[in-house]
């Protein structure tokens, strides 16, 4: 203990009388610290390495399958919604071949981004050119909620700057930002829905005792779970469930080690679940929750260590 | 966060903590950070109480959001048209394969839809592109099927009722 050598604690007392005069805002200071240390925490570069990889990865997966309708919406333009900033930055709709050299576009440069080649550059137009897409796939009426998170780690994760897969060694506070971002972003993803069915129902009970679950079943059910339609009492105690672990996803911003590992599991197999049971994926989320994890434990000890 | 994790980073070759290389921020770096949360946190806050998908990708997260009457109906929107020689019309898959643009996006845009039908137009001219080697249909219609609940139980089979209709040109 460092107070046992008595040169230290002598430095200690003094340190104590000498800033007697700022009692009263030193908890607060600290408190403030306390709280830029959560905002800001040091993480490990190469934890940013392996996480661009899943992030730019699952883009070039999201623009051909789950936002892939934008080369068709290039067919349709008469339907364009555009959405606020699109508005705002007089963002025409796309036309067919303009949807083709975007998608090329977000595939090389996602590639470029994922291996770590011109880590800023290819971030920066990873943001802007998949960012175009989302107005795209998003602008023509219906605003799907999975890819929030998502959209906010392709802005951020280009503020990081480089990062390579052997930097276990370095750590970064602006990587511990953006994924604090990309964390509080998927935290939001559930919580503010519980905000939102409380206002768009206007009291929370009448949504978790109602029949939502019924209703999307009867939409767009699988076959195996059309069977619960006969149990309406199941699928409304599923809506209490639901609306419980919604409530409670901050918890995940605040536990660590396997009290995190098992609120990450626990939304996974939930996301399971609803995919199963309804087809609604909600992988773009389900991505994002990497950035709960220290994923720099995948990378082989060879290459890990600077 | 598992930070603790990187105490635990031992190099193999010295048997030291490796996690000693930090870049910190300077003062105006956690600045302009915790402006753009904030104001990024505000505008998706807003986003809610104004129930607005408008701000995306800050919008509200309205995905059944909405309260379901166990008493009430289950409406779904769907896509027929009618093909030269059929007798009856044909069931679209309402989907962006299919005609362009998925059902959840027209939708969200019902009203307009309806009171502008001529934008069926716009789905039968998809159809025809995304089909090059298939009849051109003659007419659209969109409709909408509705199945009635008591006490969360479907009665009876679904209804349904045409919402708007399109001679295709």
């Amino acid at each position: 203990m460092p107070a046992n050598d008595p040169k230290t604690a002598r430095s200690m007392r003094t340190k104590t009388l000498s800033t007697t005069g700022a009692e009263a805002t030193a908890p607060e200071a600290g408190r403030r610290n306390a709280f830029i240390r959560w905002f800001t925490p040091e993480i490990p570069l190469a934890r940013v390495a392996v996480f661009r990889v899943f992030i730019y990865v699952f883009i070039i997966i999201d623009v051909l399958t789950i936002s892939g309708d934008v080369i068709p919406h290039g067919w349709t333009p008469d339907l364009y919604q555009p959405l606020w900033l699109a508005r705002f930055l007089h963002i025409p709709p796309v036309s067919v071949l303009g949807a083709q050299i975007l998608l090329a576009a977000i595939i090389v440069f996602c590639l470029l981004a994922a291996v770590g080649i011109l880590q800023r550059i290819s971030g920066w137009i990873v943001t802007i050119t998949f960012g175009l897409w989302m107005f795209y796939t998003q602008g023509y009426g219906y605003v799907a909620h999975d890819h929030m998170a998502l959209v906010i780690a392709a802005i951020v994760l280009p503020t990081i700057g480089v990062a390579r897969f052997r930097d276990g060694g370095v750590t970064s506070a602006k990587a511990g930002w953006a994924f604090r971002v990309v964390q509080i972003s998927v935290v939001l993803t559930y919580f503010y829905s519980v905000l939102m069915k409380w206002i768009a129902s206007g009291n929370i009970t009448h949504w978790a005792n109602g029949a939502v679950i019924i209703w999307a079943l009867m939409r767009r059910g699988a076959e195996w779970s059309k069977p619960f339609l006969e149990w309406p009492g199941l699928l409304i105690a599923g809506q209490w469930a639901t609306l419980a672990f919604e409530f409670l996803s901050p918890v995940a911003l605040f536990v660590k080690g396997r009290w995190l590992y098992g609120v990450v599991a626990f939304f996974m197999l939930f996301h399971l679940m609803t995919y199963l049971a309804l087809g609604i994926h909600f992988l773009p989320t389900v991505i994002c929750w990497a950035a709960f994890l220290p994923l720099e434990k995948l990378i082989p000890k060879r290459f890990a260590i600077r | 966060m598992v930070d603790s994790d990187l105490t635990a980073e031992v190099d193999p070759t010295t048997g030291r903590p490796t996690a000693s290389a930090k870049e910190p921020l300077s003062g105006w770096s956690i600045g302009w950070r915790l402006g753009a949360t904030l104001v990024a946190l505000v505008i998706l806050t807003c986003g809610q109480f104004l129930n607005t998908n408008d701000f995306f990708p800050l919008g509200s997260l309205t995905q059944y959001a909405t309260a379901k009457d166990l008493n009430g109906t289950v409406n779904s929107t769907c896509l027929e048209a009618q093909f030269p020689g059929e007798d009856e019309p044909r069931r679209l898959g309402f989907n962006a394969a299919t005609v362009g643009i998925e059902r959840g996006d027209i939708e969200s845009q019902l009203d307009r839809v309806v009171s502008h039908p001529e934008l069926l137009q716009t789905l039968a001219d998809s159809y025809e592109r995304l089909h090059p080697d298939d009849p051109k249909p003659e007419e659209m219609i969109l409709c909408r099927t509705v199945t009635q609940l008591e006490n969360g139980h479907s009665v009876g089979e679904p209804t349904k009722k045409i919402l708007a209709t399109w001679e295709v040109k």
